[in-house]
């Protein structure tokens, strides 16, 4: 049997439960050896996306915004990309004409006759005889102008088809592909 | 587990190391427990270890110097022993070379046997129990100026 050692039993005694508060900044050292901060790191590792903006909100939201900002000029710029626009005068004789009406037709036809005339769009001849019709896709279009209906020019000319056609089976295509078109119509003298 | 290290470092830095690497070790190490037995004896266990390996890297066991010479004749003082305080003991152990200090500590507070010990330590049997008499020998004689 093994002689009782009182040094052995105090000290056995003493430490048994010990415990004590490590000095402050020791539970950090640990944490910062099992979580280390990422830290400013290399050159390249500061474009990690996702640490670099957490660590910087303000670029963060600043960017978001422009992204959003991009987008949406490259949606309107891309969207309108190809809506064109044509424009032009409307002449009674050699006078401009003071009022009517322009319409637009769409054509699918390659070659004359065009039978598959759709009406486009309309648009207003204003007293200068200035018309014009926005945001027009590429493609084949004919183009009619009339007067006003109880104007002076109803006496004199008619509705025509461009340009001075009275029918529209024969007349001028108009036609757009990536550019604005101006056109100079006239009305068919009686 | 900080009066563990304690224990086992010479003074509060190298017990703050061996806090550290206790604390590495044992979250490395969390998925090995097996639920056998009580979780607080498995961390204890680890933080022994980290204890252990930090001695045994920067001290060597087999050529400890004496800081007090073993005095077999040193009486044991009762007296003093009955009035002296957890922290003055704490003192007490810290002052042992590592050595002795490992092996006091793993036997008479751990309750490691001389073997167990030996196969920890890397080192014979009989240098483990001569280690331990050396120090409960130098712990004697610290009591003694204890008590002058």
């Amino acid at each position: 049997m093994e002689e009782q050692d009182p040094i052995a039993d105090k000290f056995k005694t003493s430490f048994s439960g010990f415990e004590k508060e490590p000095p402050a900044g020791v539970w950090e050292k640990i944490r910062q050896e099992l979580h280390p901060d990422p830290g400013p790191g290399s050159f390249w590792t500061r474009f990690s996306a996702f640490t670099w903006f957490t660590n910087n909100p303000i670029v963060f939201y600043l960017s978001i915004g422009g992204i959003a900002m991009s987008l949406f000029v490259s949606t309107v710029y891309f969207g309108f990309r190809n809506h064109l626009t044509i424009r032009g005068h409307a002449y009674a004789g050699d006078i401009r004409l003071n009022g009517g009406s322009a319409d637009l037709f769409r054509i699918a036809d390659k070659t004359m006759p065009w039978d598959s005339a759709t009406h486009y769009r309309s648009a207003i001849i204003d007293i200068y005889g200035h018309f014009q019709f926005s945001r027009i896709k590429n493609g084949s279009y004919l183009l009619r102008i009339a007067p006003d209906r109880n104007s002076v020019e109803t006496e004199k000319f008619l509705p025509s088809w461009y340009d001075r056609y009275e029918r529209s089976d024969s007349c001028n295509l108009i036609i757009l592909q990536n550019a604005d078109i101006n056109v100079e119509a006239k009305l068919i003298k009686k | 587990m900080y009066g563990i290290c304690l224990r086992y470092g010479g003074n509060e830095t190298e017990a703050a190391d061996i806090l550290q690497n206790g604390f590495m070790r044992l979250f490395s190490h969390l998925d090995q427990f097996r639920f056998e037995g009580s979780l607080e004896q498995w961390v204890q266990r680890i933080f022994v270890n980290a204890a252990i390996n930090y001695l045994k890297k920067n001290f060597k066991f087999s050529r400890d110097v004496e800081l007090f010479r073993a005095n077999e004749g040193v009486s044991l003082l009762e007296d003093a022993l009955s009035m002296i305080s957890t922290k003055e003991l704490l003192a007490m152990i810290q002052k042992l070379p590592p050595g002795y200090r490992a092996v006091f500590n793993m036997y008479v507070i751990e309750n490691y046997e001389h073997k167990e010990i030996a196969n920890s330590l890397g080192i014979s049997e009989g240098t483990s129990k001569s280690q331990l008499h050396r120090a409960k020998l130098s712990v004697r004689r610290m009591l003694k100026e204890c008590e002058v």
